[in-house]
């Protein structure tokens, strides 16, 4: 039986590393911790120290993050704001966000004390897709803006299930985006095995590659984007393997399908 | 209006547009990244940004500089939104093995990002291996410590001891009770 400090201990580690279920937040309270947020910062230092910056957010999530944030402050007017509103004609029902250059009437009123802003914002606001892009849409505008897109043919290799196999892997390493086009592959009961991409990283141990996602295979030609779980510095080899469903972390490498060295 | 360089949360949670655009491009990267590291798609980082963002809009007036540097507070909120949506979900991000945690350091140098991070460095370097691999295998991949128990073949319990005591001494060097240099410890639970 732990000490209540160690316990204490136990539960702030706990939650700055992987959350608290809900009765471990009320135990946490019950033992006098629940302000404590020095597990936290701790934990935060680490993560800023092991952190790669040198990927920007993208572009048009960095608008969609501003447009948010404008449209939560809107949501958080008061009734200064409404008057303001109709001051300016705008009923409270009008959709006073729209795509591109829509301008908004907004009184700035925050849960905190603060003082009350009347402004008029402006916010440019990507235009909807219709729908996302499918993965060969994905894979063509990745090839079409990315100047570094590189395009790797497939070699399958013996295994039963490449007989025939063909297609290639696109990366981009600015945008650490890539997808996978895969050609007469034999099809994945995912109820057994289901494929997984492993990519031979130049600056890691080779031992060890990057982890690029679990993934299916149905008949005919299939796009397949790239997860990798880490950035990807120097890409030296793509290589899909038979796992077990839901894939592995170490791969056993037991069965290799297809490979792409750059 | 213009302000410093160390209000712009402060700004932005008053409904700053221009300190909201401030913040945007100077914690972006570090959120970005955050999400990336511990979000299981590139779709689903996305949605974590979003939702972090709105998180330091909100709580963005609750900065303390006397307690520690933006970034680190942009981070704590960070990851207490990353942590909270993989509870929600239901499958696990794709992960890699711990060597390659060990060696994921930023090429960068992000370590010399604030103060916080390069003490943060220098405190793992105190720590005994296991500790080091606890917590690299926890913060820069997000295991969870059955998952990390599974990997390493340690114990649960001493997992979470080994993250409990890494953790504790990284705090304590912050908080300037410990230079994190003393002799490291190998924990059994």
């Amino acid at each position: 039986m732990s000490s209540p400090t160690t316990r204490l201990q136990d539960l702030l580690a706990d939650l700055a590393l992987e959350g608290l279920a809900e009765a471990e937040v009320r135990e946490l309270e019950r033992l006098g911790g629940a302000g404590d947020d020095s597990f936290d910062l701790a934990a935060a230092a680490l993560a800023l120290a092991e952190l790669d910056l040198s990927e920007p957010m993208p572009e048009a999530l960095a608008a969609r993050v501003l447009a948010g944030a404008l449209v939560g402050l809107a949501r958080r007017e008061g009734p200064a704001a409404a008057r303001a509103r109709r001051r300016w004609g705008l009923g409270a029902s009008v959709g006073w966000i729209t795509a591109v250059a829509a301008s908004l009437l907004a009184v700035l009123a925050w849960t905190r004390p603060a003082p009350v802003v009347e402004k008029l914002v402006t916010v440019e606001v990507p235009a909807p897709r219709p729908r996302p892009p499918t993965p060969a849409e994905a894979r063509a505008e990745l090839l079409a803006q990315a100047a570094d897109a590189r395009t790797i043919g497939w070699a399958a290799t013996p295994d039963a299930a490449a007989a025939g196999a063909s297609g290639d892997v696109v990366w981009s390493e600015s945008r650490q985006q890539g997808f996978m086009r895969i050609r007469g592959l034999a099809a994945d009961d995912p109820a057994r095995s289901q494929y997984q991409l492993w990519i031979f990283d130049g600056k890691r141990d080779q031992a060890h590659p990057v982890d690029g996602g679990v993934f299916d295979v149905q008949a005919g030609e299939v796009v397949v984007p790239i997860h990798a779980a880490i950035r990807v510095f120097e890409p030296k080899l793509f290589a899909v393997t038979v796992e077990k469903p839901g894939g592995v972390v170490v791969s056993k490498r037991e069965r290799i399908v297809l490979t792409a060295a750059i | 209006m213009a302000g410093t360089s160390t209000d712009q949360l402060a700004r932005a949670a008053r409904g700053d547009e221009a300190a909201v655009r401030e913040c945007l491009g100077r914690f972006g990267p570090l959120v970005w990244g955050l999400a990336r590291r511990l979000s299981p798609t590139r779709a689903d980082a996305e949605d974590a940004v979003q939702e972090i963002f709105l998180d330091l809009w909100r709580h963005g007036g609750r900065y303390d500089p006397s307690r520690a540097s933006e970034e680190a507070f942009v981070a704590v909120i960070a990851r207490r939104r990353l942590i909270d949506r993989r509870r929600r979900a239901a499958r696990r991000p794709r992960l890699e093995p711990i060597e390659q945690a060990a060696q994921a350091v930023s090429p960068a140098g992000s370590a010399e990002l604030v103060a916080e991070a390069a003490l943060a460095a220098r405190a793992m370097s105190g720590l005994s291996a296991p500790q080091r691999e606890v917590l690299r295998l926890s913060v820069a991949q997000g295991l969870t410590h059955e998952e990390i128990a599974s990997h390493t073949g340690m114990a649960l319990g001493t997992v979470k001891a080994h993250a409990r005591r890494g953790l504790i001494r990284i705090r304590n060097l912050l908080s300037g009770e410990g230079t994190g240099e003393e002799g490291t410890e190998e924990d059994a639970p």
